[in-house]
């Protein structure tokens, strides 16, 4: 099934679904159409990696791999096969993986993000939440958006995938405030704005976001890093000039200066939130 | 006993089984919170986010933290202990108020008090060649640090001079021989102070 064409396909019905949404809301349809409208205009693509996958991915322009990618790159050094290495990989979760992957056309290129509207992303994956500019998005024919996690919302039991429910859910780039005010609006409706970032995206759900391609380091409007993170290596600097930092931390103090590095030389702004 | 589930080693990422908890595990180990995760996030993280599947029992704490710094250093090579000027500049010019403000506050509660004169000097002298926002408002405070730091270690050297002259004294030097006056005058210099007789 060709999950981006659904996704285009969906764009007038979700249109349709937020009228009737708004319409059923009454006095805080207002709020509705605020949060909406905040969406469309600051809602972006992101993902969250951890250190060194994204000093990989700055580094080596165009290596963004996702898990079948770096089995065959993994092929091609190692000369095991490749899906002997994806076994490996996934362990007991190869199953789910690849009937998910098997289902939607061009699966072994899609790789996973979320709807971003500020903070930190999907913490739980990595601590750098890169946020992709908006002309990334922009008129991307293979991105599409989901409620929520794929593997957890749309596999049933016994690695069978909910194909009415991708074909219910999936969403294009341009109609996603759409979709985050069907999903949210009735929330948001009764919450601050302040509040409206860890809605859409944090550790405890998100708005998925599926794309292929091969983004670069100019793609990237920002890198975000939790506040309490930059001063644990600012603290590092303390530790080191007293000769007290171990082996590990020390290695980490330079992997977060390769990456300052890195970001300059892109001119990529690093902004620090506090969580 | 912990069962390790899911791993990321080059970043020293680790899911774990505690207690009927999952637990997601990143360095430094012990400075920071582990929060406990849903089993879906697991999943998520081996499927989609990179982390390798893993099945390994540690009998404890310890012995799961060797095991991961050990992943984690693998195919690192050694580093200087210190870190290059232009990396700490660096830092501290990303570095938010709050960062800066701790950082000097170390310097002045805890490393000039330990009378580390090197460590802090390298320091402030980092600090005050970095120029941004964030470090305008604290230069002041950062010079004075320095000049605090350069004037403690003056009053140190010229203590240290002054045994080092009474190791020359002939009647000291007599009464007590050359390398114990001279091993006396350089702990007096490491203290900073003449220590109660």
């Amino acid at each position: 099934m060709d999950l981006f064409q659904m996704a285009r396909d969906n764009a007038e019905t979700y249109a349709r679904r937020y009228e009737s949404l708004r319409a059923a809301l009454g006095v805080a349809a207002g709020r509705l159409e605020l949060f909406a409208v905040t969406v469309r205009n600051e809602g972006r693509l992101a993902v969250n990696r951890r250190l060194k996958v994204l000093l990989r991915f700055l580094d080596r322009t165009g290596s963004y791999y996702n898990v079948h990618e770096w089995a065959a790159k993994l092929e091609r050094r190692s000369g095991r096969p490749r899906g002997e290495l994806l076994r490996l990989l996934l362990g007991a979760y190869y199953d789910r993986r690849m009937a998910f992957d098997r289902c939607v056309s061009q699966g072994e290129r899609l790789h996973y993000g979320a709807l971003h509207l500020g903070g930190l992303g999907a913490v739980h994956f990595g601590d750098y939440c890169l946020v992709f500019k908006e002309a990334f998005a922009v008129g991307r024919a293979e991105l599409a958006y989901l409620w929520a996690d794929s593997l957890k919302t749309y596999l049933l039991p016994g690695c069978m995938v909910d194909e009415e429910g991708l074909q219910r859910d999936a969403c294009p780039h341009s109609h996603r405030h759409y979709l985050a005010a069907l999903k949210h609006g009735a929330d948001a409706a009764s919450l601050a704005e302040e509040r409206w970032p860890a809605l859409i995206c944090s550790r405890d759900g998100f708005i998925e976001a599926l794309f292929a391609g091969s983004p670069t380091p100019g793609d990237l409007q920002a890198v975000r890093m939790d506040q309490v993170d930059y001063d644990l290596y600012t603290g590092f600097l303390v530790d080191a000039a007293l000769g007290r930092l171990g082996e590990g931390d020390r290695h980490l103090v330079e992997d977060f200066d390769n990456l300052l590095d890195l970001l300059e030389r892109h001119s990529i702004p690093l902004e620090k939130v506090a969580a | 006993m912990i069962r390790l589930l899911a791993i990321a080693p080059e970043d020293g990422w680790a899911f774990v089984r505690s207690a009927d908890r999952i637990l997601l595990l990143r360095p430094p180990y012990g400075k920071r919170r582990h929060p406990a995760v849903e089993e879906s996030v697991v999943a998520r993280a081996v499927a989609v986010e990179g982390f390798e599947a893993a099945d390994q029992v540690f009998p404890d704490w310890p012995a799961l933290f060797a095991h991961l710094e050990e992943r984690f250093l693998a195919g690192r090579k050694a580093l200087p202990a210190a870190l290059a000027p232009e990396a700490i500049e660096r830092i501290l010019r990303h570095a938010p108020p709050s960062a800066l403000e701790s950082l000097l506050d170390r310097i002045e509660q805890e490393i000039l008090p330990g009378r580390q004169w090197d460590a802090a000097g390298e320091l402030l002298a980092r600090f005050l060649a970095v120029d941004t926002p964030a470090t305008a408002g604290l230069r002041p405070r950062a010079a004075e640090l320095l000049v605090s730091c350069q004037q403690a270690r003056s009053a140190t050297g010229e203590r240290w001079q002054r045994m080092t002259g009474a190791g020359r004294a002939p009647l000291a030097t007599a009464k007590y021989g050359l390398e114990p006056v001279r091993a006396h005058a350089e702990r007096i210099r490491q203290r900073g102070f003449f220590p109660a007789a």
